[in-house]
């Protein structure tokens, strides 16, 4: 956080900002268009998204990692911050593997000074969620080993080929830790082995963690580890380790992380009578059968369990598509050009029209705050709040609900699939799309 | 509103909004107009029988419950229309409006004339159940103008006749209608249930992967299924979509009965799926093809950058689509063979041939 205003003095010298002061009364006494300018600048907000294609791991192996410690059940966050920890774990192995169809995710606790397997490494939720919800009964206690639980990852994610990606995500809600040994060892030793940390600080900004993020990650610190301001904040934190990471160029030649890696398609099968799949020796009247060792296994993607191969499906892989060809960002047009359409192009919802002289709220977004500041304007409209955006390869306007409905569940644009010539690509991203369809659509 | 008898003063055991089947339900359906297409099924079935049967389809839906509603979506060649709800249109008009090309009719003209005159076929009928109607008018409307709107080059590409359709652009914009219409989900859970229903005729398109891919996921993802009635050949690309989001596809073998199918297979929304057996195809081939042959494969291997399968290592050593170079020794280490051992030759004239690969067992047959 900057100690410096920009008046040149310290934050603390300037005048007090009354920040409840933003919501007014308009004439008839009602806050309704307070409240709905307040949700739009939230939406606009969560606008802004990185779209470089950048190469990032796809088959992933990361370490959750719980603070289970005494400071756990401090009630800042409602109902404590263990509970509230847990139950977003609980979302975040849900979206991670809805993201990430082919990694697998382990669970570590620290209680007691010790580091507590909560979770082998796996590619199940239904056994992750399992054991975070037996978390729950339990209660927080002792202090929290930092380098008890590095070391446990550490060891977890040993055996991983050097094609997949190691990583550990910690919820720290302690400010210190109590190690056996000296912790910067360790950190040596996870940097020399490739992992990278990310730390989410529920209390406040901790040295060591800081150094840990900063040294496994080549020196970035600002977005791997960070502390919470609000609980929404924290689920943007902790769910924001769903997307893959982009790869670093810090790799050693001899694991250069590009591999190829043999697996298997099998082919559904529909049998009249039942029998016992492989994986847990359940009666299935269907399954999956092992293309190479001709085993049923009733889920994908799994290892299978006799002869070791993987197996996924195509969509397993076409779900990553998007994170390796991400969408564009929409432009915002302002009321000069909004004319050109009275509807969104994609749901149709009227468009609202150019305001006159009444008195508006101007929304500008600086930074990680929003403020809403009430002027007069004075007649004439100006700024991008004509509620329109435009894709800037097909010029087509949408609204915002559909703006944020593209960029983060759809990863498409209408307009640009809707115009004959699809997307205006680059040509190695042509190339890229046209390969991917012909793997996946049989002769 | 919907009870008939005067049965709601008996307790029921939940409030009627808190069941599924009580919950009104949004059908979207994207009808496939590529004129080659349909130019190709002309025989047993055009593009007029098809529309008059999906009308039909589209009212028995908005029969079923009062708060049921519709939309339908023409994918074209090169662009997509909304058919109805058509933005602009105030569809809460109470006089019935004339569609006839040959000019505006008087509303006295309609009540007395009954019964539209056929050269046309717009639907004038007074009389009709009013939902109805505007729906049906609103499609042939739209329909008709989007048709009589398409000029050579439209359908032209590269001097032949295309065969595309812009199926990825209309399961785009379905979506987006979708999440304005069901989207704030309050406390009770949401108030509308959506379904998407595609009728197509055209094959898959390779360039439309990808988009389709990220339609179905984001489909799933808003528990909306997609159901497939398809006329003409098979589709993976939109078997997988029936597949993945939980719908129905039906591959119609007899298309002149294209009401029927449409009737017993298709009108039932999610919450009765539960309680019938629907026809469906269960049999769906998810092999992928490698890149390099076109091959099906069973065992591929897959770049882990880029994502894309091959059916053996590639030859140089990198991936053709990416560009990057893979790590000679894991490439030799996929190209080992098994050994083979035999036991009946004597020990000095044995031969070894490269090392045993793990996963594979040693040929030999076992001594008397």
């Amino acid at each position: 956080m900057e100690l410096r205003s920009t008046a040149g003095g310290y934050i603390w010298e300037d005048s007090i900002q009354r920040s409840w002061d933003v919501v007014q009364e308009d004439a008839g006494g009602s806050l309704a268009g307070v409240v709905a300018e307040l949700v739009q600048a939230g939406k606009r907000k969560r606008l802004h998204y990185d779209t470089t294609p950048l190469q990032r791991g796809i088959i992933r192996h990361l370490i959750l990692v719980l603070d289970l410690s005494m400071s756990m059940s401090e009630k800042d966050l409602r109902p404590t911050r263990y509970q509230l920890s847990v139950s977003y774990a609980i979302q975040f192995v849900t979206d991670y593997f809805e993201q990430n169809p082919i990694s697998q995710l382990g669970i570590i606790g620290m209680r007691d000074g010790l580091a507590n397997l909560v979770s082998q490494l796996g590619g199940n939720p239904t056994e992750h969620i399992g054991a975070l919800q037996a978390l729950r009964k339990q209660e927080p206690s002792g202090d929290p080993s930092l380098q008890n639980a590095l070391e446990m990852a550490r060891g977890a994610l040993y055996h991983v080929p050097s094609h997949g990606t190691k990583e550990v995500v910690i919820i720290f809600g302690s400010l210190l830790s109590c190690d056996p040994g000296d912790i910067h060892k360790t950190v040596g030793i996870l940097k020399a082995e490739h992992v990278r940390v990310c730390i989410v600080g529920l209390a406040a900004e901790v040295a060591i963690c800081k150094e840990i993020c900063r040294r496994t990650n080549d020196g970035d610190s600002t977005s791997t580890y960070g502390v919470i301001l609000n609980e929404q904040h924290f689920k943007e934190l902790l769910l924001a380790s769903c997307t893959p990471p982009a790869s670093t160029k810090q790799k050693s030649s001899a694991s250069l992380g590009s591999d190829l890696m043999r697996m298997g398609f099998p082919s559904r099968i529909v049998e009249t009578s039942p029998s016992f799949c492989a994986c847990h020796s359940r009666l299935s009247k269907g399954g999956y059968i092992c293309p190479r060792c001709k085993v049923k296994v009733c889920s994908l993607p799994t290892e299978c369990p006799a002869c070791g191969l993987t197996l996924i499906l195509s969509t397993h892989l076409a779900r990553s598509y998007h994170h390796l060809m991400p969408l564009r960002n929409w432009d915002e047009v302002d009321w000069n050009d909004a004319k050109q359409a009275s509807s969104c192009f994609a749901c149709q919802l009227p468009f609202p029209t150019a305001p006159s002289s009444a008195p508006r709220l101007r929304v500008s977004v600086s930074g990680s705050t929003t403020n809403v500041t009430a002027t007069a304007a004075s007649g004439i409209a100006t700024g991008g709040a004509s509620g329109r955006f435009r894709c800037p390869s097909c010029k087509q306007m949408f609204c915002i609900d559909c703006d944020l409905f593209a960029h983060e569940i759809l990863h498409n644009c209408p307009g640009c699939e809707a115009a004959a010539g699809g997307r205006k690509l680059s040509n190695g991203q042509a190339a890229t799309e046209v390969s991917m369809a012909t793997t996946s659509a049989y002769a | 509103m919907n009870a008939v008898d005067g049965s709601s003063h008996v307790p029921q055991v939940g409030f009627a909004s808190e069941l599924e089947e009580e919950l009104p339900s949004l059908l979207v359906l994207i009808l496939d107009t590529s004129p080659l297409g349909w130019g190709a099924q002309s025989p047993p079935i055009s593009l007029h029988d098809a529309v008059a049967s999906l009308l039909i389809f589209v009212n028995s839906h908005l029969a079923l419950n009062h708060s049921n509603e519709a939309a339908v979506i023409a994918s074209h060649t090169n662009c997509i229309k909304y058919l109805y709800p058509v933005a602009g249109e105030d569809y809460g008009a109470s006089a019935p409006k004339s569609t006839a090309t040959s000019g505006t009719e008087s509303s006295e003209e309609m009540i007395t004339n009954g019964q539209s005159n056929g050269d046309n076929g717009t639907l004038n009928d007074a009389s009709m159940y009013r939902q109805f109607r505007v729906v049906n008018e609103s499609v042939m409307k739209q329909l008709d103008l989007l048709l009589l709107g398409t000029s050579a080059s439209d359908i032209e590409h590269n001097g032949t006749i295309s065969d595309t359709t812009l199926i990825s652009g209309a399961l785009s914009t379905a979506l987006a209608y979708i999440n304005r219409l069901v989207g704030g989900v309050n406390d009770n859970g949401p108030k509308v249930r959506a379904r998407i229903m595609v009728v197509s005729v055209c094959s898959d398109l390779a360039s439309q992967y990808v988009p389709i891919m990220n339609c179905i996921f984001a489909a799933q993802k808003m528990k909306v299924p997609i159901d497939i009635c398809k006329i003409g050949n098979d589709t993976v690309f939109l078997q997988q979509a029936a597949d993945t989001t939980g719908g129905v596809y039906m591959h119609l073998e007899h298309p002149r009965g294209m009401i029927q199918y449409l009737m017993t297979a298709f009108l039932p929304d999610r919450a009765l799926r539960k309680h019938l057996v629907i026809p469906t195809q269960s049999s769906i081939d998810f092999r992928a093809a490698c890149f390099c042959h076109n091959r099906i494969v069973d065992i591929g291997y897959v770049c882990n950058i880029c994502l894309s399968i091959y059916c053996q290592p590639p030859a140089d050593g990198s991936c053709a689509i990416c560009d990057t170079i893979f790590d000679p020794k894991e490439l030799a280490d996929l190209l080992k063979k098994p050994v083979v051992v035999t036991t009946n030759v004597p020990k000095n004239k044995a031969k070894k041939k490269k090392k045993k690969d793990s996963d594979a067992t040693p040929n030999f047959t076992p001594g008397p």
